[in-house]
């Protein structure tokens, strides 16, 4: 096992672009054969050299049946309130040379400066056409739930989630292919209470401000970072 | 019985003149009594739960007899107070219930929004659906089985409840397409107690619900995959734990999560949606940042049909006909200092 993993790791290391690069700046296709994403880890051994190469362009899902909201560096990203509690972001792609119409769409937020990972969410999403763009696909646009819902507050961490910046890693496999066929993309993101309604901003912010706790986020608080009014509830 | 009266306030009396009067029942919180007792088997039609023999060694909470109409599924929320005057610490929980149970989660009130109720009232439906009423609630205990289920936490962990803390055990039936209730639905859960100096560690919770889940007739294997961290504080071990999804569920599992090498070992698996199994005592090592890493698999058949206003799709909800669920339940040690852990 150690063996394997050592070559894994070595056939990584020889790659030139490999993940470790697939970075921040680049939208790049995961290299065959290579699981190990920007921070060595997390990665699935179980892709071979001559996979199919995708480009990932990633992007944040705004509303059912409107277009996706391409992401580049610095980018802020809407934290949206999900129906039972606590808020996520919607995070999708664009995927270039995609032959399958089905995939998996997984999401990683980590800490940029320690790496650390927040959160991880993955979900098979059916892929279509996007209409204009030639070889080209995204999930369908018509259900929310083709996006990865990426679970980044209640944060009980130490360091906030809104405003901070964090390295979100947008990887895409083709299912049933042969060869097997991924890539993968790197965005730094702000997480952002913005664009939430007026209602809800108040409740956003304190969820998604660090050092959560059951029970803080009531209207009467009154403590640091409780909320500001009984709307948000 | 008259003690049993005036230390609770309800009486097992009460449970049977209100048998077969349907949904919310008024609960009990009784006493006396051994240990667990018996029940039948295939289906279980009845279940018996001595309680603590006295207020020192623990108490019951007991929801009476309800039936439900064929094609019928209630959700009630049935509301306690821990009536002791100084902090008491559980450390073994005993849960008996009839055959129709979907789930029995029991939860500390925090914020209240739209759904309360004093110590023995309950609310049968409407509010008791809504899972933001409850979103910052930290789970107590849950389980979904049949029969008796047992968790002993091992030596010296316990579960701390504060003097005149108020509990909400939600329970759900269903006597309907994919689940059955034969007999009527009864909830019995005792808390046994052990003393404040044998306490060495707290338990602590985690309560993971993967709200944005949507499958389609003729999917196949389609997968959820998400992460709950709960380690705030320390490295913590996992006692037990179980998942929790209807019936297109097809595989649920959990894997260590850590934050610095992602997922790892895997320590559940479960694909019996309607009798999920609930580990126990297996003492899972999760690093200090870490939680878990949850997964549901979900194949819907051309022939079902969830929601017909969006394809027959089914969505995240607690109707088990029409709706979906990928829950996970976690009992970890010690618990954060400051809090348990719910993760949406």
């Amino acid at each position: 096992m150690l063996l394997k993993a050592s070559a894994t790791l070595a056939m990584a290391a020889a790659i030139a672009g490999c993940a470790s690069s697939a970075s921040r700046e680049t939208d790049s296709a995961a290299e065959g054969g290579n699981d190990v994403d920007a921070y060595g880890s997390d990665r699935r051994a179980d892709t071979e050299a001559g996979s199919a190469d995708l480009v990932v362009l990633p992007a944040q899902f705004t509303e059912e049946n409107m277009p996706l909201r391409m992401l580049a560096d610095g980018d802020p990203l809407d934290l949206w309130a999900a129906p039972q509690g606590g808020h996520v972001v919607l995070l999708s792609a664009k995927v270039k040379h995609l032959s399958t119409d089905t995939a998996t769409l997984k999401v990683q937020v980590r800490r940029p400066d320690t790496g650390l990972i927040v959160a991880v969410e993955s979900r098979t999403v059916a892929m279509v056409a996007v209409a204009g763009e030639p070889d080209t696909k995204q999930p369908d646009l018509r259900s929310r739930s083709q996006a990865a819902h990426v679970p980044l507050c209640p944060d009980y961490d130490a360091i906030d989630i809104v405003d901070q910046p964090v390295d979100v890693l947008v990887q895409v496999t083709g299912l049933y292919t042969d060869p097997p066929a991924i890539g993968e993309a790197t965005r730094r993101l702000v997480p952002s209470c913005d664009h939430t309604t007026p209602e809800d901003e108040p409740l956003c912010r304190c969820e998604c401000q660090a050092g959560y706790f059951l029970g803080k986020c009531k209207p009467d608080a009154g403590t640091d970072g409780a909320m500001a009014n009984d709307a948000a509830e | 019985m008259t003690k049993l009266l005036s230390y609770f306030g309800y009486l097992v009396c009460v449970s049977l003149v209100l048998q077969g009067c349907g949904p919310a029942p008024k609960p009990s919180q009784g006493q006396p009594g051994a240990d667990a007792g018996t029940d039948q088997r295939d289906p279980v039609l009845d279940v018996t739960l001595a309680p603590p023999a006295t207020p020192e060694q623990g108490f019951q909470l007991a929801i009476p007899p309800f039936d439900l109409m064929p094609g019928e599924e209630v959700q009630q929320c049935f509301f306690f107070t821990v009536n002791y005057d100084t902090p008491i610490f559980i450390n073994h929980f005993e849960i008996a219930q009839t055959t129709g149970t979907h789930h029995m989660n029991i939860f500390r009130v925090r914020t209240v929004k739209l759904l309360d109720g004093a110590d023995g009232e309950s609310v049968a439906n409407g509010e008791c659906w809504k899972p933001a009423n409850w979103s910052d609630w930290p789970l107590v205990v849950n389980s979904q089985n049949e029969g008796h289920v047992d968790v002993q936490l091992p030596e010296g962990v316990a579960h701390r409840f504060e003097p005149g803390e108020k509990l909400m055990l939600q329970t759900h039936y269903v006597n309907a397409t994919t689940q059955k209730t034969p007999g009527a639905g009864k909830i019995l859960v005792n808390f046994n107690r052990i003393d404040a100096t044998s306490v060495q560690a707290e338990l602590g919770t985690a309560f993971a619900t993967n709200q944005n889940i949507r499958i389609c007739p003729g999917d196949v294997e389609r997968r959820f995959e998400t992460t709950c961290r709960f380690a705030q504080d320390n490295p913590v071990t996992i006692f037990g734990a179980n998942g929790h999804f209807h019936s297109r569920g097809r595989l649920f599992t959990m894997a260590v999560f850590d934050q610095t090498l992602g997922t790892g070992q895997q320590f559940y698996e479960n694909t019996a949606w309607d009798e999920p199994v609930f580990e126990r005592n297996i003492g899972v090592s999760v690093p200090m940042g870490g939680g878990i890493t949850y997964a549901c698999e979900y194949t819907v058949l051309s022939t079902e049909c969830g929601d017909p206003n969006d394809g027959c799709c089914f969505t995240f909800g607690g109707h088990v006909d029409a709706q979906e669920h990928c829950n996970a339940f976690v009992y970890y040690y010690p618990r954060n200092a400051a809090t348990d852990v719910n993760c949406f």
